[in-house]
């Protein structure tokens, strides 16, 4: 069918386009202030409060049907983050990103407390308005039934009472941390040491003494650059210290960095009002001589009742590797390439030690970006994807495109270049569209124990912003 | 002069106002999505640094000169949170809300504690790209001298790297609470309820069991419906119950509860298995009225000496329509004027003269140009928030610049057969510091027996 010539249906056409333009960002985008950066970050009661109020307004603007769907977008959904609703007979409006249907009967499920959550979620709705409900719900992310915190308020729906909820999985409570989330070896970003340290707290409550042990000792507590160290709060006396612990029993108090900063009594000082806190100085480091500077989370910790300081270290990355963007939003040749230096450096300063931040930190993996780290016989060090991962001890520099490119030759060859780094263009499989698309890596070369590597990340032509 | 406009130079005025009304709040409202509500609420570490990134994305967005002109605007400065920025040589560039001025050189100044503050913000800002700084300053909202960390960032300024930072005061820190800012009486927000249930528990791991008895006898810790209550983890043991002592020494378990219940400390004993504080909401006598009402309790799980207890205090949640009361300085319409004063007579009337505090203090109830005042039979001021104004001699015979019988008019609207109503008179409005006509609506009420009148008004410039 061809439209009809007709000149006045010019102007409604554009009309229509434009109420489109100006409509779509509305619906597509709705600014809830709740919470900053990604919305799977999201972990404070009051963000959460926010979100749902946020939510909730979104409703009332663009109904429940449209806000449905856009609750199944990434703008709503991210992570164990996703939108609930129901009536308060416990039957279910929708539940973004989880196989449960519209219509599905809740208020007969209990979690394994024996908690029955719809009817909680009425009790709260109908009585309070909102209000925070606790029990425990499969985590999209673990497939396991864990302990959360919703956040619930009353609404309509179709003339019915009904409510909107969102929920966090908290992780470094008492109850809940777990080495499969924290531990030494991700700790990269403000949020990940302090739930790191929080959670050495946690298990020095619950596991007296010994925790001083583990910290000293396990895998854990301990990974290159990210390591516990507790001080007695009143004489500064080191009581642990994972990163050296033939410095257990010695005095930090005259401990100064090469600009001045007494740096143990400056935490002493910080915790004297503060319940936790930053410090920041530099320190030698001795793998490479030089003065780096350092940042230490630091938290008071009474052991009863006396009062200990426990803290770790932050890595500052170099100041182009700060304002790197998350994985999943690189989208320009400028930012792959700034990301795959960064990676480098990371590996040069821990080794094998960075592979864990590759395949599980949101800053180096995320949408279609990832890093792959291989050796000279094409050998897959790291790399993400788990259809990859079954030959991933096979050398593989024979390996070509359906082009019959030897993109791993090619990549190494580039690594090994005389400039040591540089673009390798090559057909892959996108796993974000699951097709096989025009991929441009870039690639430098590395070592790891004296052996040559090459470190790399790709992106998909589609996805290339130029 | 008159100014006549006609024609062309009519239209060109209308273009240059249409293209100054899309523009203008661009640079007034610039959105940070670095927290909710109040910029004066924000609370944590976290949405102080996306604070501090956003006002320096604004400064690359629309220059310094601008950037300064707009972070004196509310959007950017909410007392007691304010921007500000210098050299890394310890220059002033600007900081709004305090006695500093640009140009003023800084580097030497020294907190109590003898912290060089601005030689720190100047050497984590420039060795670091960012961090916290720890000191002390004057609160600008309370006078004191209190514990601050701020954010501080470095940037670009006339291309020299400088600093921009924001700090906040943490009301509830085992160092910092004190009694000015956290008490009873001034507990109406989960806010508010969670710094003061944190201050409980320093107060006990510092006072150690003294602070059973402060608990139940200084008013710091005890304010009409405001209590606080402390139970053994392990068995449900009531150790302390202010509003109910009657439970002391009885142990809470889920038998303990009437069918219908909430079985309120099970309940807090499940949750704490898995979190470290939480909510729960039931049904429970209010000893500030002696009726029931509808209560949510923050607790926290509390370590002390190896055992495990769990420490609480709740709020009763007010009606559903005073639960959705905007705060008092964004009160702009007769409709929220009308239900600001009557959530305020249901607040006093759960807690009498108790609701002062709040009434003075509390964001939810005094701000910009809205406050409450109480007024009684004989017309003087029972509560009045103005101190400049405030006066236990005043009589009904007060009159207005215009010969209204102000004192009189309200009176006579709080005992007339509605008990409720609107009264016009002129009065010093303390935002622009001039005599305006004041709308004001006044309901009748008691305290202790005696007849009171409870009232706010908002001046014509502000009414909506």
């Amino acid at each position: 069918m061809s439209l009809p010539p007709h000149r006045h249906w010019l102007p409604l056409v554009v009309m229509a386009l434009l109420a489109t333009l100006l409509a779509a960002p509305v619906a597509a985008q709705t600014p809830c202030d709740s919470h900053e950066g990604r919305l799977a970050d999201l972990h404070s009661r009051a963000q959460l409060k926010r979100f749902v109020h946020c939510a909730g307004a979104h409703v009332a603007t663009v109904g429940w049907q449209q806000a449905a769907q856009d609750f199944e977008t990434d703008l709503w959904l991210d992570g164990s983050i996703y939108l609930f609703a129901g009536t308060l007979q416990g039957e279910v409006i929708f539940v973004s990103g989880l196989d449960i249907p519209a219509g599905a009967d809740m208020w007969h499920r209990a979690d394994s407390d024996g908690v029955f959550s719809a009817r909680e979620i009425a009790r709260i709705a109908a009585g309070f308005g909102e209000g925070y409900v606790y029990y425990r719900f499969e985590n999209p992310l673990s497939g396991q039934e864990e302990p959360k915190v919703a956040y619930v308020i009353r609404m309509e729906h179709g003339g019915r009472p009904a409510f909107i909820g969102a929920a966090i999985y908290p992780q470094d409570t008492h109850a809940t941390c777990s080495p499969d989330l924290v531990r030494a070896s991700l700790v990269y970003v403000e949020r990940d040491v302090e739930r790191f340290v929080t959670c050495a707290e946690h298990h020095l409550q619950q596991n007296g003494l010994r925790a001083l042990h583990d910290f000293n000792n396990g895998p854990r507590w301990t990974s290159g650059p990210t390591y516990l160290f507790l001080l007695d709060m009143e004489t500064l006396r080191r009581v642990a210290h994972g990163g050296n612990p033939a410095l257990v029993g010695t005095d930090s108090e005259t401990w100064i960095d090469p600009d001045g900063v007494h740096v143990a009594r400056e935490m002493r000082r910080v915790l004297s009002a503060h319940d936790d806190g930053y410090v920041y100085y530099r320190r030698l480091n001795p793998a490479n001589g030089e003065v780096e500077p350092k940042t230490s989370y630091i938290r008071r910790v009474l052991l009863d009742g006396r009062a200990y300081l426990l803290g770790a270290g932050l890595y500052v990355p170099a100041v182009e590797c700060r304002q790197l963007p998350l994985a999943r939003e690189i989208d320009t040749r400028a930012e792959l390439q700034q990301y795959v230096r960064c990676a480098a450096q990371l590996v040069a300063e821990r080794g094998e030690l960075a592979f864990d931040l590759f395949l599980n930190h949101p800053q180096w993996i995320g949408g279609s970006a990832y890093v792959f780290v291989q050796d000279e016989l094409c050998r897959q060090l790291v790399y993400p994807l788990d259809y990859e991962r079954a030959v991933s001890d096979e050398p593989r520099c024979d390996l070509r495109d359906a082009e019959g490119t030897l993109l791993n030759q090619d990549l190494l060859d580039m690594s090994r270049s005389e400039a040591g780094e540089g673009w390798v263009r090559y057909l892959w499989l996108n796993p974000a569209s699951d097709a096989i698309e025009a991929k441009y890596s870039y690639v430098t070369g590395g070592t790891l124990n004296g052996d040559h590597i090459y470190i790399g990340a790709g992106l998909y032509e589609s996805q290339m912003q130029s | 002069m008159q100014i006549r406009l006609k024609g062309p130079a009519l239209a060109a005025l209308v273009v240059l106002l249409l293209l100054t009304l899309p523009a203008a709040p661009a640079a007034a409202q610039t959105p940070c999505d670095s927290h909710a509500g109040r910029l004066a609420d924000l609370d944590s570490r976290e949405e102080l640094k996306a604070f501090v990134h956003c006002a320096a994305a604004h400064v690359d967005a629309v220059g310094w000169e601008q950037a300064l002109q707009d972070f004196e605007s509310e959007a950017w400065l909410d007392s007691p949170m304010y921007l500000f920025a210098g050299t890394l040589e310890g220059i002033s560039i600007f900081s709004p809300g305090t006695d500093a001025n640009p140009g003023d050189n800084l580097w030497g100044l020294r907190d109590a504690d003898g912290v060089a503050v601005v030689q720190e913000q100047a050497r984590i800002a420039r060795d670091f790209g960012g961090g916290y700084v720890f000191y002390r300053i004057e609160n600008i909202e309370t006078g004191l001298e209190e514990h601050k960390v701020s954010y501080v960032l470095q940037v670009e300024y006339q291309g020299e790297p400088a600093f921009i930072g924001a700090g906040m005061h943490p009301p509830d820190a085992h160092g910092t609470c004190h009694v000015e800012t956290v008490r009873a009486s001034l507990v109406y927000d989960e806010h508010d309820i969670e710094a003061f249930v944190n201050c409980a528990a320093h107060h006990l791991q510092q006072n150690g069991l003294q602070a059973l008895h402060d608990f139940a006898n200084d008013e710091r810790w005890l304010s009409g419906p405001t209590y606080l209550f402390l139970y053994d983890l392990e068995t449900a043991f009531a150790v302390f119950n202010a509003g109910q002592p009657h439970l002391v020494g009885t142990i809470r378990d889920a038998a303990s509860y009437a069918e219908g219940r909430v079985p309120v400390v099970p309940e807090i004993q499940r949750i704490l298995a898995s979190h470290d504080d939480g909510y729960v909401s039931y049904t429970i006598r209010n000893p500030a009225t002696g009726e029931e009402g509808r209560k949510v309790s923050y607790f926290r799980r509390l370590n002390h000496d190896g055992r495990a207890y769990l420490i609480a205090a709740g709020l009763y949640v007010p009606s559903l329509e005073c639960n959705a009361l905007p705060l008092a300085r964004d009160i702009n319409t007769r409709e929220e004027l009308q239900l600001y004063v009557r959530c305020g007579v249901e607040l006093f009337e759960e807690r009498g003269a108790l609701a002062f505090d709040l009434f003075r203090h509390h964001p939810q109830w005094v701000g910009g140009s809205s406050y409450l005042f109480v007024s009684g039979s004989d017309c003087r001021n029972i509560f009045y928030p103005l101190d400049y104004l405030y006066d236990e001699s005043q009589t009904c015979a007060l009159e207005d610049s215009v010969g209204n019988l102000v004192n009189q008019d309200i009176l006579d609207m709080s005992t007339s057969e509605a008990g409720e109503g609107w009264v016009d008179y002129v009065w010093l409005n303390p935002a622009s510091d001039s005599l305006e006509t004041k709308s004001s609506y006044v309901i009748g009420s008691t305290l202790n027996g005696e007849h009171v009148s409870v009232g706010a008004g908002l001046y014509e410039s502000e009414l909506e």
